[in-house]
C-alpha cells in the first residue's frame, strides 16, 4: 500500500472518531431517557439549543466552558419542559418533541439574526485538542486516538459510566425498571417520577452538548439548522446499538465512519454530486431502522405516561 | 304569595350548575382554551421582539396590515393557506389511521417535482387537462415519496417516523441535485428548475392579488378527505387500525390495505400540496422552495385537534402569522425565524393544554374526552 493511501485511510479513522461524537452524546441522551420509559424526540432541537448557545457564550466571552456551560443549561430546561409535558401532563411524548424541534429551530435562528454579526470576525472560542505530549507522535495510532479534543475521550468515558451504572449498580437497576414496568418498580419503593425526571432533564442535557461539539469543536461558527437532522439519526442509532450503551457507541462509530467517508469522497472529487454523498447518512438511519442486525426490543414502558393507581 | 317560596323551581346549587354548563359546552370550553394557548404564544413572542428593542405594537400592525389589510395581502394569506392546509391534511390523515407521518416536508418537494415534469416539459395540451394531469403526477410522487416509508413500514417493521423524517433530508438534498443539472434549463445561471409551461398555470381568482384556483380545490379536497374518513367503509378500516391495531386485526380488517390506502392518502395529499403551490404561486422549483410548510402542517393539525373545521381555521392562522411575519420583517426588522417560535409554542402549549381538557371532562362527565 502507497503513502497516499495509507494518509487517507489513517485520516478516514480520525475523522470517523470525530465525527461520531456529535451523534454519541444524543444518542446516549435518548438512550437514558428511553430506558426510563420516555421517548425524546426532541433531541434535535435540544442539539441546537446546545450548539447555539454554546457558540453564543464561547463568541461572547471567549471561554468555550461558559458556552459548553450555557448550551448545557438550554438543553437542560427543553428537558424540563418535555419532562413536565410528558410525566405530569401526560400528552404525547411525540408532539411535544416536534414542538420542541420547531420552536429550537425557530429561537436560534432568531437570536443569532438579532445579533446580526458577520461570520468573518465572530468565531468562537474552540476546545484546544488535548496535549499528550510525546506519546501523540506515534506513527498512526498517535494520529488516529490521540488528536482530540476532550469531548472526544469524555463521550467514550460516558459510555463506560453509562454501561457501569445500568448494569452493575442498584439504582440503575431501578432505572431500568421504571422504563420496564413501573408498577413494580413503584410497589418496590423506587420513585418513578423522579428517576424518570432525571432522565429527561440529562438526555436534554446530553443532547445539547453534542450540539455544541458542533459548533465548540468544530466550525467555530453558528449556522442556522446546523445539526442537520441528527438529533434524529441518534435515534435511529439507539434501535441501531439495541439500547446498549456499548452497542449505541458502535452505532455511532458506524454513522461516523459513513459521514466521514462521504466527506473524504467529496474532496477526493470523483465525479459523484455531493448531494448523493451528503444523502448517505439519512439513508443509513433508514437501512439502521430495518432491523437487518436482528429483532430489536425496546423498555416495555417506552413512551407510557405512568398513572399511579 | 307562600307557594312562590316552594323549593320545586329553585336554582341548583351554583357548583352543579357550572357543571352541567360545561357539560353541554365542552366544545366550547377546549376552544376557549386553545385560544388561551395561541394567546400564550404570541405573548412570548411579543415579549421576544420587545427584547430586540422593537416595538411589539408597531411590529403587530405590520402583521396584521401585511396579511389582511389590503387586497394584495389578502389574497397572500389564502394562498399561503394552501399548502398548510394540504399538510395539516396529510398528518392528520396518517395520525387517524395510525401512522406517524412526519414527511410531508419531502412529499411535498417531490409533488413539486412530478408536477414541474408534467407542466414544464409537455406541451400542446388543453389546460384543464393539462393542471390536472401535473395534479395527479404531484398526487403519485407524494404517494411514493411516502410509500417507502410505508413499505418498510408494512415489510420490514422498521418505525416509520424516523423514515418519513429521514426522507426529509433526502427529498431536500435530491431536489438540489435536481435543479443543479437533470432539470435546471441549460440557458439557466441560477440553479432552478424549468419553469411550467402557461397551460399548466392554476387561473388567479382575485384580481390584483395573487390567489389561485388551489384555494378552492383545497376546501374541496378537505371535505372529500374527511367523507373519506368518515363516511366510507374504508375511512372506517383506517381509523380502526389508527385506534387499535390488535383490535382491528381481530374484527378481520385488512390492516395491510388499510394502512396502503392511508399511504397514498397522506402522501398523495402533501404531494398534492406541492403541485399547487408550484401551479399557483412559483411556478418553478427553486432552493428552499417549500420553506417549512410540511412542519408547519403538523402544528395546524395539532392545533386543529384533527377535525375539520379546527383545520381550517388553524391553518387561517399559521397563514396569517407566516404573511404577517414576513411584513414584520420588512417593516419592522424582525428575524423571520420568530415564525417557528411561535408555532413551536403554539404545539406545545396546545398540546400540553390537552391535559386541562382531559381533566376537565373527568370531573364533568366521568371519561376522557
Amino acid at each position: 500500500m502507497d503513502a497516499a493511501w495509507m494518509t487517507t485511510i489513517v485520516t478516514w479513522l480520525t475523522m470517523s472518531i470525530r465525527m461520531s461524537i456529535p451523534l454519541l452524546f444524543p444518542s446516549l441522551g435518548g438512550l437514558i431517557s428511553q430506558k426510563a420509559g420516555v421517548f425524546n424526540f426532541g433531541l434535535e432541537g435540544m442539539m441546537l439549543c446546545g450548539a447555539y448557545f454554546g457558540y453564543y457564550g464561547s463568541y461572547v466571552t471567549g471561554s468555550p466552558w461558559i458556552g459548553l456551560l450555557l448550551g448545557m443549561i438550554s438543553g437542560g430546561l427543553l428537558g424540563l419542559l418535555l419532562a413536565f409535558t410528558s410525566i405530569h401532563l401526560r400528552v404525547s411524548q411525540l408532539v411535544t418533541g416536534l414542538g420542541i424541534g420547531v420552536f429550537s429551530l425557530g429561537i436560534t435562528g432568531y437570536l443569532f439574526r438579532l445579533i446580526g454579526i458577520s461570520t468573518a470576525t465572530s468565531a468562537a472560542t474552540l476546545f484546544s485538542n488535548v496535549n499528550f505530549g510525546e506519546l501523540s507522535s506515534i506513527p498512526i495510532f498517535g494520529e488516529i486516538f490521540l488528536s482530540h479534543n476532550w469531548m472526544v475521550y469524555a463521550g467514550f468515558v460516558l459510555v463506560i459510566l453509562i454501561a457501569w451504572f445500568f448494569f452493575h449498580t442498584t439504582p440503575g437497576l431501578n432505572f431500568r425498571a421504571v422504563g420496564e414496568n413501573p408498577q413494580v418498580a413503584d410497589t418496590a419503593g423506587v420513585n418513578v417520577i423522579v428517576n424518570r425526571y432525571l432522565a429527561v432533564v440529562v438526555s436534554g442535557i446530553l443532547a445539547s452538548m453534542g450540539g455544541a461539539f458542533l459548533t465548540l469543536t468544530q466550525t467555530a461558527y453558528f449556522t442556522e439548522n446546523i445539526s442537520a437532522g441528527r438529533g434524529w439519526i441518534a435515534i435511529s442509532a439507539i434501535v441501531l446499538g439495541k439500547f446498549n450503551p456499548w452497542g449505541v457507541l458502535l452505532a455511532c462509530l458506524l454513522f461516523g465512519a459513513a459521514d466521514a467517508a462521504q466527506m473524504q469522497i467529496q474532496v477526493m472529487n470523483l465525479g459523484i454530486p455531493y448531494q448523493f454523498l451528503l444523502m448517505t447518512p439519512y439513508i443509513l438511519a433508514m437501512l439502521a431502522m430495518v432491523g437487518f442486525v436482528g429483532k430489536v426490543r425496546s423498555p416495555a414502558a417506552m413512551g407510557k405516561p405512568y398513572v399511579k393507581h | 304569595m307562600s307557594e312562590l317560596s316552594t323549593t320545586s323551581n329553585s336554582p341548583l346549587p351554583i357548583k352543579e350548575r357550572i357543571i352541567l354548563f360545561a357539560r353541554n359546552n365542552m366544545g366550547l370550553i377546549s376552544t376557549l382554551i386553545s385560544i388561551l394557548a395561541i394567546g400564550l404564544a404570541l405573548l412570548i413572542g411579543g415579549i421576544l421582539i420587545a427584547i430586540a428593542g422593537i416595538n411589539p405594537w408597531e411590529a403587530i400592525t405590520y402583521l396584521i396590515k401585511g396579511s389582511f389589510g389590503n387586497r394584495y395581502g389578502f389574497g397572500e394569506t389564502l394562498t399561503r393557506f394552501v399548502p398548510l392546509l394540504f399538510c395539516s391534511l396529510s398528518f392528520a390523515i396518517a395520525h387517524k389511521s395510525g401512522f406517524f407521518n412526519v414527511g410531508a416536508e419531502g412529499q411535498l418537494l417531490m409533488g413539486a417535482v412530478g408536477a414541474v415534469l408534467v407542466g414544464a416539459y409537455i406541451d400542446g395540451l388543453h389546460p384543464v387537462l393539462h393542471v390536472l394531469l401535473c395534479i395527479i403526477a404531484g398526487i403519485i410522487f407524494g404517494a411514493v415519496w411516502a410509500g417507502i416509508a410505508g413499505f418498510l413500514k408494512i415489510f420490514l417493521s422498521s418505525d416509520e417516523l424516523i423514515n418519513t423524517m429521514m426522507l426529509n433530508y433526502v427529498a431536500i438534498l435530491l431536489v438540489d441535485y435536481l435543479i443543479h443539472g437533470p432539470i435546471k434549463p441549460p440557458e439557466s445561471y441560477l440553479y432552478v428548475s424549468a419553469t411550467i409551461l402557461p397551460s399548466a398555470k392554476l387561473p388567479i381568482i382575485l384580481s390584483k392579488s395573487p390567489l389561485h384556483l388551489g384555494f378552492i380545490i383545497s376546501l374541496l379536497v378537505t371535505a372529500a378527505v374527511f367523507y373519506l374518513i368518515y363516511r366510507t367503509p374504508i375511512g372506517y378500516q383506517m381509523r380502526a387500525v389508527g385506534a387499535n391495531r390488535r383490535a382491528a386485526s381481530y374484527a378481520g380488517i385488512n390492516i395491510v390495505w388499510a394502512t396502503i390506502v392511508a399511504l397514498i392518502t397522506t402522501g398523495g395529499l402533501a404531494g398534492m400540496g406541492g403541485a399547487m403551490e408550484l401551479m399557483g404561486t412559483q411556478f418553478k422549483i427553486v432552493n428552499g422552495f417549500s420553506a417549512g410548510y410540511g412542519f408547519d402542517g403538523i402544528g395546524v393539525a395539532v392545533m386543529g385537534r384533527y377535525n375539520p373545521i379546527g383545520i381550517l381555521l388553524a391553518a387561517l392562522l399559521f397563514a396569517v402569522i407566516r404573511v404577517g411575519m414576513g411584513a414584520m420583517q420588512r417593516g419592522a426588522g424582525v428575524p423571520f425565524p420568530l415564525l417557528n417560535v411561535i408555532q413551536g409554542l403554539i404545539i406545545v402549549f396546545v398540546i400540553a393544554s390537552g391535559y386541562l381538557t382531559n381533566k376537565l371532562s373527568e370531573t364533568v362527565i366521568g371519561g376522557r374526552a
